[in-house]
This record gives structure tokens, sequence and C-alpha cells, in this order.
């Protein structure tokens, strides 16, 4: 028994341990609560939580839920790449929003501030526009902190696993891993492309119309490939048991627990309760 | 510990061959590559269904379906997860496309066939613009943090209301953006051998 | 035990004009070691595809004939039934990859989680097939970031995985590097010791004939010669079909020159070769160094290819190339050295798709860094080594036109040009065609063909035989030596040394981005040391010539046999 349970740790620490420096998936790896809840459990709450923000009409509940989750995944140690793309999606949005909704927002009434400005002579933002502009704001806030959290505190073979357990398909586990993992390798196929294609006198810097056409001398030759390796492929995967109906096993155990499972039922009351509170 | 034998997915999805489950993440790298390649090119549009266009064409459209959620799902974990909710455009378009496809509308012989595939543009581009606007307005009140929000501050500047700036914006990108899409995924389609074309892309194109 | 039966076998593809292969009747005795050769499009992965049983389960067309493995009929089983007992490993070292792993182990367990074995047996079963193949070491690494050779070992783990006793290789080695491809090898000599039957599809028999119990080779859809490898191999008309190995030419000709009883069978292997011809020479106490390493002479005015002490530096501070200065005038250059070495980036120099970070590189005089891509395509055409990069076309004349078109060459000149290239590489009867419709060899030439088209004064090809069949390579060797006969720069990189020997008039040895050796073909070869640090081996016959004690270093059987009495 000892043994099967080192041998376990031990693969577990091996694909979660490996180097995913070149991968696109963001996994970091750790033992805090959020990395040990079951990710099946962490999606519910995620999906939950956003369903309850956007139930919600007012933006200071979905400003205290981000605030609360951005604790939580920065106590997973996620705070640093969940920050990166929250800077790099949110500020955009935010100074889109704010702008545009606090200037031109059409219940817009009561005036927040009025700045001077030359030309224009003044800038009016109004309250409405402003609170709409944060609502929308923090409601995606919630949406991206949820969901990196799990992305991020979550090995996506994990999550494969997990979800595979509580019945999705293993083809739709393995078009998610797929694709994950074909992304890099057809931007260097797109790379290599662009390589020869310029070899044969492909001009990058020729009018709309050539570089039009050059996107399909590109494109081509990319699906083209990838249609002859899909060939090898499929018949390496049915060689592997892919279409094999019967019981399957997985390589890494995903544990749920009784807490967890009492976290998705409260989510689940959670948000049935805000809805009938809105409603009401 | 083991798996159910049969799970709902597999029902939803019993009919795929092992082809089309291969073919899905093909068509999610082309449309991410694809659609970072109009930057290479300085091609000023998204260009960023023509995977799903493909998989249409080539597998059909619940095949194309999966691969457009697919592809914002992907996108969500290495971009940023407030592209998921607009899936549902792509598997809209999946599914508008696919369905065209089967009724032979990619099937061009003579010159005048060439009106069905802008029938096929116009359908998904109106497809496009039905689905992604009621999502930009709820979920996003009408503001992405990209360059088409300028439009709905003219819009919104001009008097008019949230409903109606978001379809303006959707207006005046999404048309042109989609039309391309099915316009350079049939030429590319096309350029497939026969031989390399999984069984409904032969029946499709040929 | 599977034993393998094919009965009348005949099919052809639903999209294909003509039966792939046509009335194939042979039988493969358990645990045997079975070799296909023979030209591209002769019907080898027909065959191979028949065990497994991917026809008729997966391919649409009419398969006539019964296909028996192990008693029962391939038609009555299904793929993933079948793959218990048959296991397939592909050419390309990527695509059969599932894609789905982020680790070595998770791709060889893939299939033992689909079988439903408990976990200890897939992580043991794992571990052990991994141990076979010889890169236990690798467990922990991400599958899509290996090199070939490694690739094609996970894959081939992956497949051992599921023990099943009959093994088909389908040209497992003709993508990958000589190192690569030697690591394969070996493991597959060793498969047949340890009772598996072993079906292999390769145009590389100088290493693998030593190991066969039987060959077979395959031309237009049937099996056209069967028997021993020795017999096989000195059949008549048996070059035109593949590339008999040197060992055996050595040994045909020391039979027919009667040095050896021409009723002993011939020698497969290279030490074989050499014990034969020992006695026959005479060793001459060593007459002087006539293999010295020459310098470039200087560039006379302005080389075509000039490399001012470049240096290049990819981001991330590896150094590719560190200070190379050299200038090329005419003739054909063949760039050898390992993987890593530099090659490619050297080439990538050649038409400005890299700028040195140090240094300058100029092409007739221009400098690549004053000059775009799509201008000094004028002056170097240049060929990359996987034909599907850069193909398109609906047809094989459109693909060979684009290059020049894009050059803006007037209707005259694009014509002329391009029926040279089609003349060249003997593609007439296919101009019509799709080039995916061709074989990997054809539409490789159709990929060179659609550069030389372009009418550069200099040709850049990179891995030309790669992949390549026997008439293929001898009409690669033949365009080339035309194309350096009319003034063109040929530059070849190359990791096939026989091709080398035959058809450059120069030879570079790259390694770790800087030039090991670099003189004619006689002078390079000669220095085996100096190329063992860069992982290139000299040419067979001139192997054999250095292990018989020759002073003088030999470049070709006759040049052998001149010392022979």
């Amino acid at each position: 028994m000892t043994g099967s349970m080192n041998a376990e740790r031990d693969v577990e620490t091996l694909i979660e341990g490996a180097d995913g420096s070149d991968t696109l998936f963001e996994y970091q790896p750790g033992s805090s609560l959020l990395h040990r809840l079951n990710p099946v459990t962490k999606l519910v709450c995620s999906v939950g939580l956003v369903l309850i923000v956007f139930l919600l009409p007012d933006f200071r509940g979905p400003l205290l839920l981000s605030i609360a989750l951005f604790a939580l995944v920065a106590a997973a140690g996620a705070a640093r790449s969940v920050g990166t793309v929250l800077v790099a999606v949110g500020a955009p949005l935010a100074l889109s929003l704010i702008l545009i909704q606090g200037l031109f927002y059409p219940e817009n009434e009561s005036i927040l501030v009025a700045i001077g400005v030359p030309v224009i002579d003044q800038l009016v933002f109004y309250v409405e526009g402003v609170e709409f502009a944060l609502l929308i704001l923090f409601r995606l806030t919630v949406l991206m902190i949820a969901l990196l959290g799990t992305i991020i505190t979550t090995h996506p073979k994990k999550m494969t696993i997990a979800l595979m357990e509580k019945g999705v398909s293993n083809k739709i586990a393995y078009v998610f891993m797929a694709a994950l993992q074909f992304i890099p390798q057809m931007q260097e196929r797109a790379q290599s492309i662009l390589v020869a294609q310029q070899a044969r006198g492909l001009d990058t810097s020729a009018t709309l119309r050539q570089r039009v056409r050059s996107y399909i001398a590109l494109m081509s030759p990319l699906l083209i490939g990838t249609l002859i390796a899909t060939e090898t492929r499929a018949l390496a995967l049915e060689s592997r048991g892919f279409t094999r109906s019967g019981e399957r096993t997985y390589l890494l155990e995903v544990r749920d627990t009784g807490f967890g499972r009492a976290l998705r039922w409260l989510t689940a009351l959670a948000v049935f309760a805000v809805a009938g509170w809105v409603i009401a | 510990m083991a798996g159910e034998s049969i799970t709902i997915t597999d029902r939803i999805s019993g009919r795929f061959t092992t082809l089309a489950w291969v073919l899905i993440p093909v068509a999610v790298g082309i449309n991410v590559v694809g659609g970072a390649l109009t930057n290479v090119l300085r091609i000023p549009l998204f260009l960023d269904s023509i995977g799903t266009l493909l998989l249409a064409i080539l597998a059909g459209p619940l095949v194309a379906a999966v691969g457009g959620v697919l592809t914002n799902v992907v996108l969500s974990v290495v971009r940023s997860p407030t592209m998921l909710p607009f899936g549902a455009t792509q598997a809209a378009i999946a599914l508008v496309a696919g369905y065209l496809a089967k009724r032979g509308w990619f099937l061009i012989r003579e010159r005048r066939d060439y009106l069905k595939l802008a029938g096929v543009a116009v359908a998904v581009a109106t497809t496009s613009v039905l689905v992604g606007w009621p999502l930009l307005v709820w979920i996003f009140g009408g503001i992405t943090g990209t360059a088409p929000d300028i439009i709905v501050g003219i819009f919104l500047a001009a008097g008019f209301d949230i409903e109606i700036a978001a379809l303006g914006s959707q207006l005046v990108i999404e048309p042109v953006d989609k039309a391309a899409c099915v316009v350079i995924a049939y030429v590319i389609a096309t350029s497939v051998p026969d031989r390399y074309r999984p069984s409904f892309g032969q029946r499709i194109l040929s | 035990m599977s034993r393998i039966v094919f009965e009348n076998v005949t099919y052809e593809y639903r999209t294909g004009e003509s039966p792939a292969v046509e009335d194939i009747d042979c039988e493969i005795d358990s645990g045997s070691f079975i070799g296909i050769a023979g030209p591209s499009d002769a019907g080898k992965s027909t065959f191979c595809r028949l065990v497994p049983g991917y026809i008729p389960h997966y391919f649409d067309g009419a398969l006539d004939g019964r296909t028996v493995v192990g008693g029962a009929d391939i038609a009555d089983a299904s793929i993933g039934d079948l793959a218990g007992q048959v296991g397939m490993l592909f050419e390309n070292p990527f695509d059969q990859l599932t894609g789905a792993s982020t680790t070595v182990l998770e791709e060889v367990a893939f299939g033992l989680e689909n079988l439903g074995l408990g976990r200890e047996e897939i992580v043991d079963r794992s571990i052990e097939s991994l141990r076979r193949v010889g890169i236990e070491e690798l467990i922990d690494r991400n599958p899509q970031r290996l090199s070939g050779g490694q690739s094609q070992r996970v894959a081939l783990a992956s497949v051992l995985a599921m023990q099943p006793d009959v093994l088909v290789l389908d040209e497992p080695t003709s993508q990958l590097d000589p190192h690569g491809a030697e690591a394969v090898f070996d493991i597959v000599a060793n498969m047949k010791s340890r009772g598996y039957t072993v079906i292999v599809v390769s145009q590389r028999l100088d290493r693998l004939a030593p190991h066969l119990d039987r060959l077979l080779v395959m031309d237009d859809g049937r099996i056209a010669h069967d028997g021993p490898p020795a017999e096989v191999l000195t059949e008549p008309g048996i070059e035109a079909l593949v590339d008999v190995p040197e060992a055996v030419r050595v040994g045909t000709r020391l039979r027919e020159e009667g040095y050896v009883d021409p009723d002993d069978p011939v020698a497969l292997s290279v030490e074989a070769a050499i014990s034969e011809l020992r006695p026959h020479v005479e060793t001459p106490a060593a007459d002087g160094g006539t293999t010295r390493q020459t310098k470039p002479e200087p560039g006379v005015d302005e080389s075509p290819i000039d490399f001012e002490n470049v240096r290049f530096e990819y981001e991330g501070g590896v150094e590719a190339l560190s200070g190379i200065s050299l200038s090329m005038d005419a003739g054909c250059v063949c760039l050898v050295g390992q993987n890593g070495a530099g090659k490619t980036t050297f080439v990538k120099h050649l038409n400005g798709l890299l700028d040195p970070t140090g240094g300058a590189v100029r092409i007739e005089g221009t400098d690549t860094r004053d000059a775009r891509v799509a201008q000094l395509a004028h002056h170097v055409g240049l060929a990359f080594q996987n034909p599907n990069d850069q193909l398109f076309h609906e047809s094989v004349e459109a693909e060979i036109r684009y290059g020049p078109t894009n050059l803006g060459y007037d209707e005259d000149r694009i014509e002329e040009a391009s029926e040279r290239a089609i003349e060249r590489l003997e593609l007439d009867d296919v101009r019509e065609d799709n080039p995916y419709d061709l074989g990997m060899p054809r539409r490789k030439l159709v990929a060179v063909a659609s550069v030389l088209a372009m009418d550069t004064p200099i040709v850049v090809l990179d891995e030309p035989t790669g992949g390549q069949d026997a008439p293929g390579i001898e009409l690669l060797g033949t365009a080339v030596e035309e194309l350096v006969a009319a003034g063109t720069l040929v530059v070849i990189i190359t990791h096939d040394v026989e091709f080398a020997r035959r058809h450059a008039d120069r030879v570079i040895a790259l390694g770790a981005g800087e030039v090991l050796l670099d003189g004619t073909p006689r002078e390079v070869f000669g220095r085996a040391e100096t190329l063992a640090e860069t992982d290139v081996d000299p040419p067979v016959i001139t192997r054999i010539g250095a292990r018989l004690g020759l002073s003088k270093t030999v470049l070709s059987i006759d040049g052998l046999f001149d010392r022979v009495d």
C-alpha cells in the first residue's frame, strides 16, 4: 500500500513539477487551500460567483467580492500572475468605461466632477455613469480573478481528469489539452512558413491587396500541413484506444472531499438566494 | 478513479469520428494563429474565426461549434477570461456556416454560384452581430477596452442608448471582418487537395 | 504468435487512380525481421497500413483479398483491438504523438489509461517501455519540445507499452538527422532478439541490411523482389529501385573482378566488406600528407557570397555563429555539421532572413542589412527542408510560377524559367496535379523546382535529399551538376555525405558556430577526427579506405579498386 501511495505522489510531483516554461498554461505549483480544492469545485464556485455579481445591481457588492477573491488568490501565491492580467486587460477597460460611461451614459443626471479643459470648455463626469462603469468593471474583475485563480492553481491535466470523473467525455478532455499544446506549435510552423515564402519573394510590406494574398499564402500551407498531420495523429490515437468504450483509469488521482461537495452546494444556494433577493 | 463508459458528452458527440476530434484543436490553432498573423501583415481586421469556418466546411456544424467554443475557452486561459463569453458567437457562426455548407452553399461550379458564397458571408456576418450584440450590452455595457469603444462613445455622445451604440459598433466592424473570414476560409479550404479533406468536406466542396 | 499472411491483396484508395498495391501474396513468419524498400509510391505505406487494420478500417477504398494476422482476418477486428497485437511507428516523429500530454510519462501512459489498467501497472509499464528505448531520463520532459530522434523514441515507447508482438515501422528514420537515425536503428535492430516480428520500410539500407532476415522490394504496387538481402541486393536491375549499400557494391565488384568466389554470398556490413578487401590491398607506408587543409583563396574582387567575420547571437544570448569569414564563388558547395552547429542560422543569413549581429554579409555586393528579404530573393533562391512549408497552389505548374511571378519577371522569362525547372526535375507528367497528391519525395522536388524557377544566380538547398528515394537523389544530383555547369553557385546544407562526396566541389564543415574544415571533398572527408567533433562520419567508401590504411583518401569505388590487386 505505502509503495503505491509513494509511486502515486511521485507521479503527481513529476507531472506538476515538469518544466512548463515553454507552454501556454499558467499553472503555478503550490499547496495552498486553493491548490488542494478539487478542480471541479473551483470551477463551480467561480461560475457561481460570476452569476452572483451579474445579478447584483450595484457596484459595491462586486467590489467587495473582488477584494476578497484577490486576497484568497494572493494567499495561494498567485497575486502576481493574476495581477498582471488584471492590469493588462483591466486598465484599458477601466479607462474606456469611466471615460465613455462617465461622460455619456444615457441616464446621467447628477454631476460628480467637472474638469476644465481647453478647447471644449469642460468635461463633466456624472455619478450614474461612473457607478455603471464601476459595476461593469468589478463584475468583469470578479470573472477574471475567479477564473484566473482557478487556472493558475490547477494543473490542466488535473482539471481534465477531475472533469472526466464528473462525466465529461475523454474526448473533450483531449481536445482541450491538445488545443493548449498546439498553439505554440502552430505559431512556430507559421513562422517557418513565413520564412519559406519570403525566400520565394513574398513581400510583407506590399500593398494591402497583396498582403491579403500573402495571408492566404501563409495560411494554406499551415492548414494543409496540419491536415496531413491529423491523419497520422488520428491513426495513432485509435491505436491507443482513444475511441474504446469501457472503463478508463487515470494516471493521477484527483480527490474530492466532503468540504468540496459542501462548498459546491453552498455556491448553488447562494446563487438562488441572490437571484431571489434581486427579483423580490 | 474510473470514468463512466458512456457520458453525456459522449451521447451528444457520439457521431464524431476520431479525425473530427483531432481537427478541433487544429481549428483552435488556426483561429489563434490567423488572428495573430493580421499583425504581422498589418491587415486591419481580426480574422479570428477562420479556423471555425474551415471546420464548418470540412467537418460540419457540430464539430465546428465545439471548436468555436473551445477557441474562446483556450483564449480565456492564455489571454484573458473576458474572452470567454464570445465563444457563443463562434459557436453560432459555426452552426450557421456548417448548416449552409450541408445545403451546398459552398459548392461553386459557375460564376453566378459566387452569389451563394456572398449569401454565406451575409448570413455569418448577421449571426455574428445578432449574437455578439446582446453579449456586448449585457456583459460589457458596450465597452470592451479596445478600439471599437470609440464608436460606442460617439453614438452615446450623440444621445443614443447603449443598445443602439453597441449595435452601431458591431455593424461597423463585424460584417466586413466576418465576410472576409468566409471568403478566406473558402479559398483556403479549396486549396486542400481532395485526399486530405475529411469526408464531410469532400462532399461540401466537390 | 502472430504470423502474417497476405492473400491476393489488392487495394485502391477512393481518391486514387490505380491500385496502390496489387496481388500481394506473401507470408511473414512470426519472429522474423523484414525490410521493405523501393521507390516512393510503390505501395510500401499501403502494405504497412494493412497490418494494423488501418486499411480497411480507417482509409476509404476498395479492398480485395485477405490480410490475416495471428489467424484472424484484420477486417473482423477494430483498430483498437488490433493495437494489442500490432504496433505501428510512423514516419513523422511529431505527428504521431497525442499532442495532449504535458510530460513524456503522460504520453506513454495515454493508451494504458484508455485500457483501464490499474494506476500502478500504468506507471510500471510506461517506465519499462521508456527503458527499452533508452530514454528513461526524458520522463518529465514536454513531448512537444524534444528533438526528432527523441520524439521518435517516445512514440516507439508508447507503442511498446501496448505490448504488441508485431512492429510495423514506416520509414522511421527518414526525417531524422544521422544521430537520431542511428539511435532508432540500434533499438529497432534489437527488437528481433526480444521476440518481436519486425517490418521496417526504409530507404537507408546501409544500416538495415545486415540485420534483415528478408528484404522485399516493391515497385508499382507489387512485390518485385523477395529474398535474403544478400541475394535481393545483387539481383540485376535492383539499382533502379533501391540505393544499394556501398558494402554490397564493394562485394559485388570483388566478385565480378574475381577476387572473391562469386558463389559466396555478398557481404552486407562494412566490417565484412573490409575483411574481404584486406587480403587484396597493399598498404604502403604513408607517403606524406595528401590531405592538407587549404585556406579558401581570398575573394577575387566581388564574390557572390561574402561573409566577413559574421557573428550571430539569438535573443537570450545563444551564439549560433561565432565569427565566420568566407566567400563562395562558384560550383557546388556543401555545408555539413551536426544539428546546432549553425547551418540553418548560416543559411538564413544568405537572404537576409537574419541579419548578422556582428560583421557583414554581402550577397553580390549588397550588404544584407540594406535590403529586404523580398529584394534579396532576386539574388538568392532558397528551398527549405520541409516542402509543406511552401506549397499551396492547386497545381505543380502554378506552384513553380509563384516565385518568378513574385519577382516581377515578364511573362516570357517566367515561362522559360518555369519550363526549365519542370524539365530539370522531370515534373512534366504531373504539372497539372496538386503538389499534395504527390508522395513526399516528389513533392520535395516540386519545392526545389519552385525555387530553381526563380532563376537566381545563387541557389541554396536545405537537406534536399532527406527522405528522398534513389531515383530522386539521382535527379537532384544531375540538376545540381547542370546548374553548376550553367554558372550558378549552388549551396547545399546536408547530412548526406554520400551526396556531398559525389557532387560537391567544396565542403565546409561547421561546428559550434565556426568553420572547422573547408576544402575539397577529398581534403575534408580525409579528416575523420575533426569531422567527428561535429558528429559527421565520412562517406562509407572513404571510411573503408581509411580502415584499410590507404594513404590517399578515397572518394569512390573506382578510387578504392585502384588500390586493389
